[in-house]
C-alpha cells in the first residue's frame, strides 16, 4: 500500500535563512528573479507563479519581547483539495495515492478555478502561459524516494518529511514538549475543513494561526463545493433535457421553414 | 577550491616551478579528491592520532612529534571516535543553566563558558549559589567542562589559565591609549561621555581628515546610524549572485517604530538618510524590533541600515559607506560603522 507522506514544518525551529526558497527555485528550474520589498524581511510579497515556496516573517510582540513568528507558505497538499473539486479539466489536477495533490501543466486550461477552490489562496496563474502553477511537494523526488528539495535543504531540522501517521506522532511529541517548556497553546496546524492536510505545523500558539498567516477553520468555498456537486448535476440534466426536447420537438414539428421572400435575393447572385 | 587546487598542482607537476613541494607533496587523500565530504575535513581538523589510526578525544592528546595531526587546536575533539559530536541534538541540561552539553558542541573541549572557574572564589565557592556552572566536590569539578585542570584544587592555580600570572588582567600596557579599561563615545554620539565629557571620544583613534570626512554634531544629524548585514548576503559579492540577489534584492532602512510614527513614516515609503559625509535613499522598513534608548535621560533612535548594495551587481542600490564616518579603532584598526550620526527624512 502505497503511504501518504507529509512535509513537518516546525515553526519554532526556523531561523529565515530562505535555504528552502533557493532550494525549490533550484530543483524546478525557476529562474532567480528580483525579490519585490514589502516592508518586511521577506524575498517577496506572495507566491507567484514562478516562486512557490515563501518564508514569512511575521514580526510579533510576545511576552514584551520581539519575536519572528516565521512560517513557510506553500501548498498544504489538503485531502480534500479544493482545487481538485472546483477543476474543470480532465487530469490537469491529480491527487496521488500518496496524497500529493499535483498539476499537469499539459492538461491545464488556465481557467483559474483552482485559485477560487483553494482556501489557503496557493495557486498562481502565470500570465506568459496562461497556466497555474504551485508547489508540487517535489513529487518528482518522492516518487524515486527523495524527500522534498525544501526539506533536503533545511539546515535546523525545521522541515522533516515522513509517513503520514509517524509524522503526526512527531507533531504531537513537539507540540507537547514547548507545552512543557510553557507555552500551554503549542500544538499541531492541520485544519479539519480541508480533511486534514499533507502539510503540518508546529506552532508554538495554535490558538492563532492566523499570526502565523495561516487561515484559522479554513473551508472550500460553498460555490466550489455546489459547482461540482448538485450544481453540475443539474446543469448535466438541463443540457439532457434540452437536447432530448429538441429531439421530441423535431419528431412532432419537423424542420423549421424558411419564410419564402428569400428566394428574390438568389436571383441576385 | 578543490578543483583549483588540483589544477595548480597538476600544472606545478607538469611545468615545475620554485618550492613546488608545498603544494606537490600535500597529503590529498579525500574519497572525492574534487570534493572532499563535510565529514572527512571535520574529521580532519579534530585530528587523529597517527599511530592508532584513531581520533583524538580533545586538544590534550596532541602531541609536538609529528605523531598525531589536527587541524585547529580548539576544534580538536569536535568529530571525536564516537562520531560527529557537532551533530548531537542532545535536550540534557544537568545545570540547569541551559548549558545542554550533548547539543552540538563548543570548543574548546565542549566548555559551554569560557573562564568559567572565575564564577567561584578562591576556596571554590560559587559567587552565586543558584548559578553556579562549576562546583568543586572535594574531588573533581562537575558541572561544564572545567576551564582548569579537571582534578587540581580550587587553590591551586588562578582562573585565568591562559595568563601565566592566572589572573585578569587590568593593566594592558600593549593598547595604544594606555594600559586602563576605559569608556568613550563615537566620534559622533548623541550624548557626551559622562565619565568624563571633556574627553569624550578617544583621543588616539584613527580619525581620516579627507575631503568627505567631516563629522557632525546632534544639532544637524539627531539618529545614531548603524550599518550590519543581513543574513542573505556576504558583504558587497553576492549582489552578484543570483539567488542571494533574489532573497534581498532591495536596499531599505530599518527605522524605530516610534520614530516612524513621529515622522508619519510607513512601511515602503521612500526616505532619505544624511550624515555630514553624504545621503542615501531608499525605502523604509518599520519595525518595533528597534527600541529607542534612554540615555542621559534624552530617548534616542537609531536607524538602520544594512550594507550590501552598490552601484554594479545584479541588484544595485545606495552605498551605505556614503554615510559612515572614517574613524578606526587605533588598537585593531575597526572602522566605527555601528554608530554616527544621521538625520532620517521622509521624501
Amino acid at each position: 500500500m502505497t503511504q501518504t507522506v507529509v512535509k513537518l514544518i516546525d515553526t519554532t525551529l526556523c531561523i529565515g535563512c530562505k535555504a528552502c526558497e533557493v532550494a525549490c527555485q533550484e530543483w524546478n528550474d525557476q529562474e532567480f528573479t528580483v525579490g519585490t520589498f514589502n516592508g518586511t524581511y521577506q524575498t517577496m510579497p506572495d507566491l507567484a507563479p514562478n516562486f512557490w515556496n515563501l518564508i514569512k516573517f511575521n514580526e510579533r510582540e510576545v511576552d514584551g519581547g520581539m519575536s519572528w513568528l516565521m512560517s513557510k507558505y506553500q501548498c498544504m497538499h489538503c485531502a480534500d483539495p479544493g482545487c481538485l473539486r472546483a477543476c474543470p479539466a480532465p487530469g490537469a489536477i491529480v491527487q496521488a495515492k500518496n496524497g500529493i495533490v499535483d498539476f499537469v501543466s499539459e492538461n491545464c486550461i488556465g481557467c483559474g478555478y483552482c485559485i477560487t477552490g483553494c482556501p489557503f489562496d496557493v495557486p498562481r496563474l502565470s500570465p506568459e502561459t496562461k497556466k497555474v502553477y504551485k508547489c508540487t511537494l517535489c513529487s518528482d523526488r518522492v516518487a524515486v524516494g527523495l524527500e522534498p528539495a525544501c526539506i533536503k535543504s533545511c539546515p535546523t531540522n525545521c522541515l522533516t518529511f515522513g509517513e503520514r501517521t509517524q509524522m503526526l506522532r512527531v507533531a504531537e511529541s513537539r507540540a507537547d514538549v514547548l507545552k512543557a517548556d510553557g507555552h500551554a497553546q503549542a500544538g499541531v496546524y492541520n485544519p479539519v475543513g480541508v480533511g486534514g492536510t499533507n502539510v503540518l505545523y508546529v506552532l508554538k500558539d495554535a490558538s492563532d494561526p492566523v499570526a502565523y498567516g495561516l487561515p484559522k477553520d479554513p473551508t472550500i468555498p460553498l460555490s466550489v463545493i455546489l459547482w461540482k456537486g448538485p450544481i453540475k448535476w443539474l446543469g448535466t440534466l438541463l443540457l439532457v433535457g434540452g437536447v432530448l426536447g429538441s429531439f421530441f420537438h423535431y419528431l412532432k414539428f419537423g424542420p423549421k421553414h424558411e419564410p419564402a421572400d428569400e428566394a428574390t435575393d438568389d436571383k441576385s447572385l | 577550491m578543490s578543483r583549483l587546487f588540483l589544477k595548480v598542482r597538476e600544472m606545478y607537476e607538469r611545468e615545475g616551478g620554485k618550492s613546488p613541494e608545498p603544494l606537490t607533496k600535500m597529503k590529498w587523500d579525500y574519497a572525492t579528491p574534487h570534493s572532499p565530504s563535510l565529514t572527512e575535513v571535520t574529521r580532519e581538523i579534530s585530528g587523529r592520532d597517527l599511530t592508532t589510526g584513531k581520533q583524538v578525544t580533545g586538544f590534550g592528546e596532541l602531541k609536538d612529534d609529528g605523531s598525531t595531526v589536527a587541524g585547529c587546536w580548539i576544534y580538536s575533539g569536535s568529530y571525536s571516535e564516537a562520531g560527529n559530536l557537532m551533530a548531537r541534538k542532545g535536550q540534557e541540561d544537568p545545570t540547569g543553566l541551559g548549558l545542554y552539553p550533548n547539543y552540538s558542541w563548543s570548543w574548546p573541549a565542549n566548555r559551554r563558558i569560557l573562564y568559567n572557574r572565575a564564577s567561584l572564589d578562591t576556596a571554590g565557592k560559587p559567587w552565586d549559589e543558584s548559578r553556579a556552572p562549576l562546583r568543586w566536590d572535594g574531588q573533581r569539578w562537575k558541572g561544564d567542562v572545567p576551564d582548569y585542570k579537571s582534578d587540581a584544587k580550587p587553590e591551586q592555580y588562578g582562573s585565568f589559565t591562559m595568563l601565566p600570572e592566572g589572573v585578569a588582567r587590568l593593566f594592558a600596557p600593549e593598547l595604544v591609549e594606555g594600559p586602563f579599561p576605559e569608556h568613550y563615545e563615537p566620534a559622533e554620539s548623541p550624548v557626551e561621555n559622562s565619565l568624563h565629557p571633556l574627553v569624550s571620544f578617544n583621543p588616539m583613534a584613527w580619525v581620516m581628515k579627507g575631503l568627505g570626512d567631516q563629522l557632525g554634531t546632534a544639532k544637524d544629524f539627531p539618529y545614531v546610524g548603524i550599518s550590519y548585514r543581513l543574513t542573505e548576503h556576504f558583504h558587497y559579492w553576492t549582489k552578484n549572485v543570483a539567488s542571494s540577489a533574489e532573497l534581498q534584492s532591495n536596499f531599505f532602512v530599518e527605522v524605530p517604530d516610534a520614530l516612524a510614527r513621529e515622522k508619519n513614516i510607513k512601511s515602503g515609503d521612500l526616505v532619505r538618510v544624511t550624515s555630514a559625509r553624504g545621503k542615501v535613499e531608499g525605502p523604509a522598513l518599520v519595525t518595533k524590533r528597534l527600541r529607542p534608548l534612554q540615555i542621559s535621560g534624552r530617548t534616542v533612535y537609531h536607524v538602520g541600515l544594512p550594507i550590501h548594495w552598490g552601484f554594479i551587481g545584479r541588484v544595485n542600490g545606495p552605498l551605505v559607506n556614503n554615510l559612515t564616518a572614517s574613524v578606526y579603532d587605533p588598537n585593531s584598526g575597526t572602522p566605527e560603522y555601528k554608530g554616527f550620526l544621521v538625520n532620517l527624512e521622509k521624501i
